[in-house]
């Protein structure tokens, strides 16, 4: 029997969502925080729909949330998903208002969930999922998670809770692979590329995690995912179910026991790649036949949040999310950008913090492999923001001649320095930055279009 | 020169990769050596004019004290010898007696100065620091679950805003001879180059800094924002 501070957060918690909607700010999720401030334990104390997933790990969960949600309604299920990415306590108590009746009872037939690794002790069990999908550990920002081990214990500890949760790991992903070993595990990967291999100048993973030995890698796909072996201890990757064997620009090969399927790519950039095995492999332990996976992927697109392509006068301007304070995110970005095709120029924008009460700190920029930057294929880079100075003595360590990059403070700056002879314009920028990446990928527009 | 890295394997974590980096561009001739977990470390029995031990996970700090603990003697011989040491995070933690966990588990340190560390995991606290070390103003940032308390006899740097080894504590780190200790972690040598001028030419009078024009405007400009009133030290704790 639920208390009368359950029924009091549901229900001030769906007025306040009302409320919120018609105000224009439908995804706002204070009322999460008011419902448990009426019940600290109101997520727990919600009922669950049949099928409850959680999407976690340091990067890719928001793609992953976003693109299984739009799978689910086209093959005509209904959810309550968090997807504008708000991931902690409220965002996850506004999800479960979302899921429930103001009875107290679900109203849809599934919950998708991202949910924040470094909290996972404490929400994941009382989410209760049935299915939980890790896409990867690497370090974040060191102000909220440390270290990449600080997630991992939480995640560790919230999962000895939940024996039953049916886990979806990345195989090729030694930080968290080894998560769950009392819990069904399916794994997925993606085979040896064969990618020209690119120097991770600071490997997040340098040590077996049983005996302290220098692992080796057999293959390695980008940054430390890949797989690996404790030549001291014997340790090694686990052997995905569910494994990529090829991909394009139009589609990719998944291999499941003896079979091997063909499904139409949303993204080729190899995090993408990995994103989309993971949600393969989570449908097909759903029970969808890969015809009907393929059905429902046609038409999906990553959410325009993390990336953006327009095309003017045969050049690419390409907005991408490039996380500051995160290393890891911020390489993987780079070194899709690096194997990407084509003559580029690149607009780095990447503070966090746009006024005079708070300073950006850029011990991240050191754990970031800008090197990836130095490419004779990169014709100009152009810093901009109020770290420029910083980011320009990162990039001329890197290597980078400094006659082919730009530094300036003002956004306003950009535009007398672009160049115009390339194949495409990366517009990189942190998810802080986002309404001044759309303003100057639109000014780029009317540049372009103007020629 | 010298410069011997320990133990980078163990972590390097927070940016404290960039003081390497920036080292070996000021220190063209020098030749760095990165001791593993498993071996023997090079101050131990090969002169060296600098060792460097950053930012660990709390798992990997573990290691990296069983590891130096059989050779604390020796360390200290080397700290007297002038030898110079950096610790940044961390690191610094090492040096003092004992970490005190949340569950108030004691993990002995090497005990070569008189301090202990107050670990709670359940707190990361993030600080902006500036600070004064000898006329220099030495701008930094800390993330960290410790706090340090005893005796700091032999500090490093006065405090001018943010918090030192502890909130009451107006002196950041230990200098005692060349070995600095400090929890600002990151790329301190590239937050203050003025400092690392310093380093190095204690090293050899001969070396000068890299990429100095393009680093000292960026320290300046750093220095000028940290000293904004409207500048908050204290950070999201999470």
């Amino acid at each position: 029997m639920r208390s009368i501070n359950y029924w009091l957060g549901l229900w001030s918690g769906k007025l306040a969502i009302k409320a919120f909607a018609l105000k224009g700010n439908p995804n706002d999720d204070r009322p999460g925080i008011l419902a448990r401030r009426f019940d600290e334990r109101f997520i727990a104390d919600t009922k669950k729909p049949e099928h409850v997933l959680i999407v976690s790990g340091t990067n890719g969960k928001s793609s992953i949330t976003n693109i299984i949600n739009s799978m689910y309604r086209k093959a005509g299920l209904t959810t309550a998903c968090n997807e504008a990415g708000k991931n902690t306590f409220a965002g996850e108590a506004w999800t479960m208002l979302k899921s429930n009746n103001i009875f107290g009872k679900p109203c849809v037939d599934a919950i998708i969930m991202e949910a924040d690794e470094l909290f996972a002790r404490i929400t994941f069990p009382e989410i209760e999922p049935d299915c939980m999908i890790i896409t990867n550990l690497g370090r974040d920002s060191m102000f909220k998670n440390g270290n990449p081990e600080i997630p991992y214990a939480s995640l560790s500890e919230a999962i000895e809770k939940l024996p039953d949760t049916k886990l979806f790991l990345n195989a090729d992903d030694p930080l968290s692979c080894f998560l769950g070993e009392n819990n069904k595990r399916i794994y997925y990967g993606v085979v040896d590329l064969g990618k020209k291999d690119t120097e991770n100048t600071n490997s997040d993973f340098s040590v077996c995690p049983r005996c302290a030995g220098i692992p080796v890698y057999e293959y390695r796909n980008y940054r430390h995912i890949g797989r690996f072996y404790c030549p001291e201890c014997g340790l090694r990757s686990p052997e995905p179910d569910y494994l990529c064997t090829a991909y394009d620009s139009e589609k990719m090969s998944v291999k499941e026991k003896d079979e091997e399927y063909q499904y139409p790519i949303i993204s080729d950039t190899i995090y993408n790649v990995y994103n989309q095995t993971a949600i393969i492999a989570y449908f097909r332990q759903m029970g969808y036949t890969p015809e009907r996976i393929c059905e429902l992927l046609e038409g999906i697109r990553l959410p325009s949040i993390r990336e953006e392509i327009v095309e003017v006068n045969d050049i690419k301007i390409i907005r991408r999310a490039m996380k500051g304070q995160n290393a890891y995110a911020a390489s993987t970005v780079l070194e899709a950008l690096r194997k990407t095709d084509g003559e580029k120029e690149v607009i780095l924008m990447l503070d966090e913090i746009p006024d005079e009460t708070g300073m950006e700190t850029i011990c991240w920029i050191w754990d970031t492999n800008f090197e990836l930057l130095n490419d004779p294929k990169i014709k100009k880079i152009i810093i901009a923001g109020k770290r420029h100075l910083d980011h320009k003595v990162r990039l001329l360590y890197a290597g980078i001649d400094e006659n082919r990059m730009v530094d300036v403070e003002d956004d306003q700056d950009i535009y007398p320095h672009l160049i115009k002879d390339v194949d495409k314009i990366f517009v990189l920028y942190d998810v802080m930055a986002l309404t001044r990446s759309r303003i100057v990928t639109d000014r780029i527009v009317e540049i372009l279009k103007a020629e | 020169m010298v410069i011997e890295i320990l133990f980078s394997e163990l972590g390097l974590y927070y940016g404290d990769y960039g003081n390497i980096a920036y080292l070996s561009k000021c220190l063209d001739n020098a030749e760095f050596i990165y001791t593993r977990n498993k071996d023997v470390p090079a101050f131990v029995d090969r002169k060296v004019d600098m060792v460097y031990l950053g930012s660990l996970s709390e798992n990997k700090q573990l290691i990296a004290i069983d590891r130096l603990m059989r050779y604390t003697d020796i360390l200290k011989k080397r700290i007297e010898e002038d030898v110079i040491f950096l610790f940044t995070g961390n690191a610094m933690e090492i040096l003092g007696k004992y970490i005190e966990t949340e569950n108030k588990d004691k993990i002995e340190c090497l005990g070569l100065y008189d301090f202990y560390s107050l670990r709670d995991m359940n707190r990361r606290r993030n600080y902006l620091f500036l600070g004064n070390y000898n006329g220099l103003d030495i701008v930094g940032n800390k993330s960290q679950y410790s706090l340090c308390y005893g005796n700091f006899d032999k500090p490093f740097i006065e405090l001018k805003k943010g918090v030192g080894n502890n909130e009451e504590d107006k002196y950041e780190g230990i200098h005692d001879h060349n070995l600095f200790a400090t929890y600002l972690l990151g790329p301190f040598l590239i937050l203050n180059p003025l400092f690392t001028q310093s380093l190095i030419k204690m090293i050899d009078p001969e070396n000068e800094l890299a990429y100095r024009e393009e680093i000292i405007k960026a320290y300046n400009k750093r220095v000028e924002q940290m000293n904004n009133p409207k500048l908050i030290y204290t950070l999201h704790e999470h």
